[in-house]
């Protein structure tokens, strides 16, 4: 299983706080963003557009997902 | 002292409480042109009246609060006002600044600034209307907490006539009346929140301040004013972060993604991440909590959270809050949060330096330093409750808790824990993370802050993806920062305009080539900034739509304006405050971080993870034009047009001598 976790503007938008789903679903990064597109009926593009955390650490669209990762879909912020 | 500048009500008062005689402060042109308004002015202001001897809790201190030219001019998020005193907390110089609509009625009432020295000999409320300002008996109000004062003040100035004249209000709480060192003023529910503005009005005896007037605000060029405030209006509410973020979450949407990159402090900085975060994220507080979004007065961003609080509607809390007391005290529960952060606001206290110094207490409690009864992950939040109270009243450990973090290490060991600088607690960015804020903390004129800081947090994980570690090029980019948000602070609007800085495109598409080559390349343009900085006449044109702040003051007040002079003015005042400073002790030894953030990595396996401080201070220094020893050099004095002022004449024998006393540095 694959747990993706969306965060920020997009997260509120879409009311999508996330997905658990298997892998064979999602093989990569870009593979999770138009899943995540097709469940909100959002464009793909906006899901391409954040920044992407696997297990903590920087992700790539082309990044590869592995069984157990947690892809955490973030958007840029500001203010403090 | 009328004014030919617009923007600008060309009065600056100045009350004696000891006395009750009010005179007015001669402030010239040439002085608006040097020092703008805000910050700048009110740091003028005090470093032509403190001594070095001066005390912040005497009569010789003065409470200075200043508006900018842009307040009451109808630009985007520019309804801020900004206090400076001589700060209880740190020693030196503090400046806070708060929105709401106290500023825009000062000026109204045909007011600058406005001075507060003396000691009125009983609790008194100054009420201000156009020109006559009226001392008032406080022993009925005296007591009371922030909000219900500000209702009894509403039924007072509504007197006979039933019907009041709109007005705006500072006053303090208990906490600033017990002289608690972080409390705050507050003006509805917005606060000047940090560095104890509200105890040295609690030490005058002074409750309140109303001020309501029917002045006109005139512009030297209304019409141009019109027309750059309505593209820039539109830009901000396009923009990914002013119009859509900020809006949205809030501050409190920073959560998340501080704690994805390291930079959320939890259990008082022993880490970055917190397990629980997503209980006290922005989002959950989004979803879950938030009633309606608010804004001050003219602002399109409008980033404040109303909140329900016992059945009331309230204001929602601030990033550092949810920082600071969730992770920060291992406390997962939001609805604690926001009553702590209503109950705060109440009491008229900092939260954040309230939250660091009881997770400070924690600790110090843990590891059998300070038997005090207190634990992290506490659960039991009203005894939470009681503490904030405790502080406000100094009962008992509420007592030494209101001195801050650094009193209490002071007495009971844990220096290496108590997170402050200079006396003044840090927010919510943990800094091992984002080592350009760890300088910002350490070098800023008010102490342990992130906005006075520079803010490097912005471009190191939060807006952009530059190297977190890296330290080059992060003490020019400090400067720079740290100069623009002093411009704009002093013009008296909202720092987070400033957000918006970047293009549109480079926030909103994080994985593009663009995006990703400016973060690739910006450790590399250091020398570049400081070329900018030294010859910031190159710049001299404006920056349309980006960076509408300099075009903006040059048509409200009729000087001549361009982004490199706009520069040169924040770089003025942030010197002229550490120039000053100096003056209170303030030397390179006092630009310092706790040494779990220097010396300890946060992760273990990577020695990088922790702030390279004393290497970024050299290049600092350096690129500020201050000596090694972090003091103003005459240069950079005559540079800045500061040393025809003859109160901050040093003398190269007082040069030497200032230097000397930190050779060891």
């Amino acid at each position: 299983m694959v747990t993706i976790k969306l965060f920020g503007s997009l997260r509120l938008k879409t009311g999508c706080k996330g997905l658990e789903v298997s892998l064979s679903d999602v093989r990569d990064v870009k593979g999770a963003c138009q899943l995540l597109a097709d469940e909100t009926g959002r464009s793909v593009k906006e899901f391409r557009n954040c920044v992407f955390m696997i297990n903590g650490k920087p992700g790539r669209l082309s990044s590869a997902l592995r069984d157990g990762d947690e892809l955490v879909l973030l958007a840029a912020a500001g203010g403090g | 002292m009328a004014t030919k500048y617009g923007g600008y009500m060309g009065k600056v008062m100045m009350i004696d409480l000891t006395t009750g005689q009010t005179s007015e402060y001669p402030w010239s042109d040439e002085e608006r042109r040097l020092f703008i308004g805000g910050k700048i002015m009110a740091a003028k202001i005090l470093g032509d009246n403190l001594k070095s001897d001066t005390q912040p809790l005497s009569e010789e201190n003065m409470l200075v609060i200043t508006t900018g030219p842009f307040t009451g001019s109808g630009a985007p998020s520019s309804s801020r006002f900004n206090v400076s005193t001589l700060s209880p907390q740190t020693g030196i110089l503090t400046s806070s600044n708060c929105g709401g609509n106290f500023g825009y009625y000062l000026k109204k009432a045909g007011l600058d600034a406005l001075i507060i020295k003396g000691r009125s000999p009983e609790p008194v409320w100054l009420e201000i209307c156009n020109d006559n300002f009226t001392l008032h008996d406080a022993s009925d109000i005296w007591g009371m907490h922030t909000g219900r004062v500000q209702e009894v003040l509403e039924d007072k100035l509504r007197g006979q006539s039933g019907r009041a004249p709109k007005n705006g209000k500072i006053v303090i709480g208990p906490a600033g009346e017990n002289l608690v060192r972080y409390a705050s003023i507050v003006s509805n529910e917005r606060l000047a929140g940090r560095g104890g503005t509200g105890a040295v009005m609690g030490w005058k005896n002074l409750k309140a301040v109303t001020v309501s007037g029917n002045r006109q605000i005139k512009l030297h060029n209304p019409e141009k004013v019109r027309e750059i405030n309505k593209s820039w209006v539109k830009y901000l509410k396009k923009h990914p972060l002013t119009g859509d973020q900020l809006p949205r979450l809030g501050t409190a949407g920073l959560v998340s993604t501080m704690q994805m990159r390291g930079q959320l402090s939890t259990k008082n900085y022993n880490y970055g991440q917190y397990e629980d975060y997503e209980k006290v994220s922005g989002e959950t507080l989004a979803e879950d909590f938030n009633i309606v979004n608010k804004g001050c007065l003219t602002c399109p961003i409008k980033c404040a959270r109303t909140v329900n609080v016992n059945g009331k509607a309230v204001k929602g809390p601030e990033l550092e809050t949810l920082g600071l007391l969730g992770g920060g005290i291992l406390n997962n529960d939001m609805q604690a949060i926001l009553d702590w952060n209503y109950e705060l606001d109440e009491l008229g206290m900092d939260t954040i330096s309230a939250a660091s110094t009881l997770a400070f207490a924690m600790e110090a409690n843990e590891k059998g330093l300070w038997d005090n009864g207190l634990e992290f992950g506490e659960g039991d939040n009203a005894k939470i409750s009681q503490i904030w109270n405790d502080i406000a009243y100094r009962r008992g450990i509420g007592d030494e808790l209101a001195n801050g973090s650094r009193w209490c290490s002071e007495k009971y060991g844990g220096k290496e824990f108590a997170i402050h600088s200079k006396g003044m607690e840090l927010a919510a960015y943990e800094p091992r993370r984002t080592v350009g804020l760890g300088l910002g903390y350490a070098v800023s004129n008010r102490g342990g802050c992130h906005l006075n800081g520079g803010y490097m947090v912005l471009v190191e994980g939060l807006s952009l993806a530059v190297n977190q570690q890296t330290p080059h090029a992060k003490p020019d980019f400090t400067m720079v920062f740290q100069d623009l948000m002093e411009g704009v602070s002093a013009c008296g609007q909202c720092l987070f305009t400033t957000y918006a800085f970047f293009p549109p495109p480079v926030i909103s598409h994080p994985n593009s080539w663009y995006t990703k080559a400016f973060c690739k390349a910006v450790p590399f343009i250091g020398p570049v900034l400081r070329g900018m900085n030294m010859f910031p006449q190159i710049v001299c044109f404006n920056i349309p739509i980006i960076f509408n702040q300099s075009a903006m003051l040059h048509h409200i007040t009729g000087m001549p304006v361009t982004f490199g002079s706009f520069m040169r003015m924040g770089e003025r005042g942030y010197t002229l405050e550490r120039h000053i400073n100096t003056r209170f002790g303030v030397t390179r030894r006092s630009d310092t971080l706790p040494s779990r953030l220097t010396d300890v990595p946060q992760d273990p396996a990577d020695d990088k993870t922790r702030v390279p401080l004393e290497r970024m201070k050299n290049v600092y220094y350096h690129a500020r034009g201050w000596s090694r020893d972090g003091i103003p050099t005459p240069h950079t004095l005559k540079k800045l047009g500061l040393d025809k002022l003859a109160s901050y004449k040093v003398t190269q024998e007082e040069f030497r001598k200032r230097g000397a006393a930190d050779g060891d540095n």
